[in-house]
């Protein structure tokens, strides 16, 4: 599988206006081959649970990686992770999507919109690859 | 379910927590206040339509004599077969205290003081009301004969009175692994709901007999000839029928220390029945005796009289269910009682509906027997009547006819068309074609899609044709959405094939394609994709997707290629590019629980296990603080490993000689056993060694949906085969192979399929006829309903399996043989794999840092805290 390499991955569609990198600390979590295709890994940016997926590429398209929130937002558990990714939708408007394990809600995973139950969603951070290692971004609040 | 809290601080405006809750709602000056007494199933479907309608106008109290909230009485007997507390629960109470409302369980309502328009409970506090709800339902009658109280005596109501039945004949010997002979239990009363006692009885395992006063069975239903033809199928299960007994008196035996006990039933002509346990069913009394007390005005045969907009003759006081009378009669179904409940809720929210009445036509399942009556079933002179009557497939089904119009009928062994045929006796549709509707399945049917839309659908809820096609109309394209749209087949679920079946013309009427395939990246069905990935011989899901598939998939083709792949002996399940694809469960190859830990089930095939690995076992919990239970399959989960701590505690199970259990996948579970010829008086065969065989076999095996198997060293059956997928039971040369039953929700006996197999042929048999079913079942079926597809029924499975019609058993057993050949513990090939185990660690970036589940302790051992919490 050949990861494609870019300065900044414009990833998660809500985040892309402060890819610049201005409000941005990147945080390396692991390298590029440790994230199996189409799996989620959990890792911690500050003490925040995030979940990374990787999604291999399909029909010419490129790979895409996607972060969110790893706590499910209607259990309050952190498995986001550990849930079954999947597309909805049809070419060109195809969105990649992971399910919750625990009671199987659907998530966009470019907007962490919750497609099942419009009352919750997840939180989304920007990813980008480094040399062969995976950054996610986490806002900084200026001091 | 804990008891509620406040419980003894409840009289008016005293209660803080009440005032809260409410204020969220509504202010509570302007919302006046229902009290319901009762929280039965009709007391529930009334708060539940209120609670949708109100909308805060009215603040709702439900006092509730049983100690948890409504459950499915209709289904009651399924808590035998395995159906839980949950399974059954009709009362989403976390919910709806959310929403405001406020259940009191554990308490009843003793008096009613309609001036004061206060009701009195049990612990002496008092509660006022605006309106007050009667849905206090009714009680079995024990007719009053000398002995009727002697312990072991029971009724049939219940969860607390199943669970008692279950206790006294459990523990007098029933699952003693056959130390004493079965106990015999007698059921009182040969209508409905003893039949169904009855088979409760049978199937714990009891010789069981039934006494009925009139001369035959079900008299109030059916008449001599159909009630002859119900006769022969309950004698077939063993049942013993006792018609025209009148018991005189129930006799006891007096143990040395003074304790009594049932002993037996003396019927008027002094014939005595033998009993370790009776069970009166011998008809229903409504209760009520507090609506009697405070002078309501009740009906010449019982029940509280109500007009048609439910209101008692106190305009205050409502009664609905089976403890309401309306125009005269009461109603012991509960699809009346439903009605009631909806116009009521009207009412309150000052809707106009009215209830009028309904017809006591009925269809369900019986002993596993369709069994209906509908319009005037009772035979009267000057009818004439189309008779179709057959006793070797033990059908009879009659339909009266007067002036050429059909006015009632019954159906035994076979009640298809009733849709249509009550239709006509109800007036909704023409009397046509009577002669072709009444010969059984098969030789005729008028589809539901020719019904009238005013005919009626499902007979729980009152659900008309005409309401399924505008909810079809309004987009529910499938079953679920239209289930809950309509209510239609949450009852009895006797309605569903119908529902399907007109769904699928609704839809094909409409234009719109039927859809059999996977999803929307497969355009095959599981059968048809199972049979591509073969012929192909694909061995990974990116073949399967780029040659036949779109896009990247989703949770419901991944999981099904990962079975497929897997059922065809692809290997590893996290092999290649499989990892992805497999479910949570799967993936962690454990069953993630609530709190997001996970259970651990090692295989214990046959349900031995030695000493040393149960010490370890308990070990391993004890060093892990697991929590500890026995399946019912013979086997120990151990719940609560966070994932960073599956590999250490499988590597101790491994070490300790057992395997993975597989309890986490669509594959065989347990294949339980009893302790057979080896130790047991009654054994003719070595149950347990056969078990072993069939486990060790069949391990690992990936499935549309899991399978349960056992095998039981006799027929007195301790192992509970006829309710698995496959079962298989000793007989004096050999063994009987049961196909296609299964437990839970929707329990169903499996059927003989051959008897006195040899060991070889047993295995071979079992070998094609598991392969036959993963080879064709859809996505997530279990074996009873893909048997149901099956055309011809088990003369067809037989002839596929056993005389090889369709020339595929070579293929079968090649394929079975090749996953024999290639299977290995999972759990052993991940720990064997360091680059596998980094699947175990929780966060990638932090090695040591792990999330903490919050813990509670409950006798003495470690829960999660949010279970506490939905309590
Ligand atoms: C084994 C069995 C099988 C059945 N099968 C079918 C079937 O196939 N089809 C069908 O249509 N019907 C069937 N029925 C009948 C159906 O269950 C009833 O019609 C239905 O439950 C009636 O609902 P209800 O709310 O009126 O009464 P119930 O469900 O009996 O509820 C009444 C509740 O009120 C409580 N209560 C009573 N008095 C008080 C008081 N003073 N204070 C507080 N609480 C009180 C009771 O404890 C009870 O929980 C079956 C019944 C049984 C027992
Ligand atoms: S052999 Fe098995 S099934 Fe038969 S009585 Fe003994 S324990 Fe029960």
């Amino acid at each position: 599988m050949t990861a494609v390499e870019h300065e900044a991955w414009p990833s998660n569609g809500a985040d892309t206006d402060v890819a610049d990198g201005a409000g941005i600390a990147w945080i390396d979590v692991c390298a590029v081959d440790r994230v199996i295709p189409d799996c989620g890994i959990a890792v911690l940016v500050g003490d925040e649970p995030v979940a990374v997926f990787r999604l291999s590429a399909f029909d010419g398209g490129p790979e895409e990686w996607c972060a969110v929130g790893h706590v499910d937002p209607i259990a309050g558990i952190p498995v986001m992770a550990r849930g079954l990714v999947g597309t909805i939708g049809e070419a060109p408007l195809v969105v990649p999507t992971v399910a919750s394990p625990l009671h199987k809600q659907r998530y966009n995973l470019r907007t962490g919109e919750c497609l099942d139950d419009p009352t919750v969603d997840l939180p989304t951070f920007p990813v980008r690859l480094h040399t062969g290692r995976v950054e996610v971004g986490a806002p900084v609040t200026p001091t | 379910m804990s008891p509620v809290a406040n419980t003894s601080d409840i009289s008016v405006g005293s209660n803080g927590l009440m005032e809260t809750r409410s204020a969220t709602v509504k202010s509570r000056s302007s919302q006046r206040r229902v009290v319901v007494v009762g929280n039965g199933m009709v007391g529930q479907r009334f708060v539940d339509d209120m609670v949708e309608r109100a909308d805060g106008a009215w603040e709702i109290v439900v006092i509730g004599e049983e100690p948890i909230g409504a459950y499915d009485r209709v289904a009651l007997s399924t808590w035998f077969d395995g159906a839980s507390d949950d399974d059954l629960s009709l009362c989403d109470e976390a919910e709806l205290r959310a929403l405001g409302v406020d259940f009191r369980f554990g308490r009843r309502v003793d008096a009613i003081d309609r001036d004061a328009a206060e009701v009195t409970l049990d612990d002496g506090s008092s509660l006022t009301f605006d309106h007050l709800v009667l849905a206090t339902g009714s009680y079995p009658f024990v007719p009053p004969v000398p002995g009727h109280d002697t312990a072991g005596c029971f009724v049939y109501r219940t969860l607390e009175d199943l669970r008692q039945i279950r206790d006294w004949s459990t523990t007098d010997g029933g699952e003693g692994g056959g130390e004493s002979p079965s106990p015999t239990g007698v059921v009182v009363g040969g209508g409905l709901l003893g039949l169904e006692a009855a088979n409760a009885l049978q199937n714990l395992g009891l010789r069981t007999h039934v006494v009925e006063m009139a001369d035959r069975l079900m008299p109030q239903q059916l008449d001599p000839a159909a009630s002859a033809m119900l006769r022969r199928w309950v004698d077939e299960l063993d049942i013993t029928t006792h018609l025209g007994f009148a018991t005189k008196e129930i006799e006891a035996s007096v143990a040395p220390d003074g304790t009594k006990r049932v002993a037996g039933l003396r019927g008027a002509d002094g014939d005595l029945i033998d009993a370790d346990i009776v069970v009166f069913s011998a008809g229903i009394r409504p209760r009520h005796q507090i609506a009697e007390a405070c002078g309501l005005e009740i009906g010449e045969r019982g029940g509280v009289v109500v007009d048609d907009r439910c209101t008692t003759s106190d305009e205050r006081i409502s009664a609905i269910g089976e403890v309401a009378c309306h125009g005269g009669r009461t109603y012991g179904l509960v699809g009346p009682g439903y009605t009631m409940a909806r116009v009521l809720a009207d009412r309150l929210c000052g809707g106009t509906s009215t209830f009028e009445g309904a017809d006591l036509s009925t269809k369900l399942k019986l002993l596993g027997v369709d069994v209906a009556s509908f319009g005037d079933s009772t035979l009267h002179d000057g009818d004439d009547h189309v008779v179709f009557a057959d006793p070797t497939s033990k059908v009879h089904r009659r339909v009266a006819l007067r002036d050429g119009t059909v006015v009632g009928g019954v159906l035994v062994g076979d009640a298809s068309n009733y849709e249509a045929l009550h239709a006509m006796a109800t007036g909704s549709m023409v009397s046509a074609n009577v002669a072709a509707l009444v010969l059984p399945d098969g030789l005729s049917d008028v589809e539901v899609a020719e019904l009238p839309d005013s005919a009626q659908l499902c007979s729980c809820n009152n659900v008309l044709r005409g309401d399924v096609k505008t909810a079809i109309g309004h987009g529910c394209h499938d079953l679920a959405s239209l289930k809950s749209e309509t209510t239609a087949g949450t009852g009895c679920g006797g309605c569903m094939p119908g529902l399907s079946a007109l769904l699928t013309s609704e839809l094909e009427a409409r234009g719109v394609a039927v859809d059999r395939s996977l999803c929307s990246h497969f355009a095959h069905s599981r059968q048809e994709l199972f049979d591509i990935v073969r012929f192909h011989r694909h061995r990974s899901w990116t073949e399967v997707v780029r040659a036949h598939g779109t896009g990247r998939g989703c949770e419901i083709c991944r999981p099904t290629v990962a079975s497929i792949l897997s059922s065809l002996s692809a290997g590893y399940v996290l092999g290649g590019d499989q990892a992805g694809l497999q479910d949570t469960n799967d993936r962690s190859l454990a069953n993630m629980q609530r709190n997001g830990t996970y259970s651990v089930i090692p295989r214990v095939p046959g349900g031995e296990i030695t000493p040393a690995q149960l010490i370890e076992l308990g070990q391993i919990a004890n060093d892990f603080d697991l929590y500890v239970k026995i399946t019912g399959g013979q086997r120990i989960d151990l719940l609560g490993a966070q994932l960073h701590e599956l590999p250490a505690i499988w590597q101790r199970v491994l070490d300790a000689g057992m395997e993975s259990g597989h309890a986490y996948g669509k594959a065989l579970r347990t294949v339980k056993s009893c302790v057979g010829d080896t130790w047991c008086r009654y054994g003719v065969q070595d149950s347990v060694s056969m078990a072993i065989e069939i486990e060790r076999r069949y391990r690992g095996l990936r499935a549309p949906h899991k399978l349960k198997s056992a095998v039981s060293g006799c027929t007195r059956e301790c192992a509970e085969a006829q309710s698995k997928d496959f079962g298989v039971i000793a007989t004096e040369v050999g063994w009987n192979l049961y196909l296609c039953g299964n437990g839970g929700r929707v329990p169903r006996h499996a059927e003989l399929f051959a008897t006195d197999l040899n060991d070889e042929e047993l295995i071979r048999y079992l070998d094609r006829f598991l392969m036959f079913y993963i080879r064709t079942a859809d996505r997530l079926e279990r074996t009873a309903p893909w048997f149901d597809k099956l055309e011809g029924g088990m003369d067809y499975l037989r002839s596929v399996v056993i005389d090889d019609v369709l020339g595929i058993c070579d293929d079968l057993e090649a394929d079975m043989a090749a996953h024999v050949e290639s299977y290995e513990c999972e759990w052993a090939a991940t720990l064997a794999d360091p680059d596998r185990l980094d699947q175990f660690i929780e966060f990638v970036n932090a090695p040591d840092a792990n999330s903490t589940p919050v813990w509670v302790t409950e006798r003495g051992q470690r829960v999660p805290a949010s279970a506490g919490a939905a309590r």
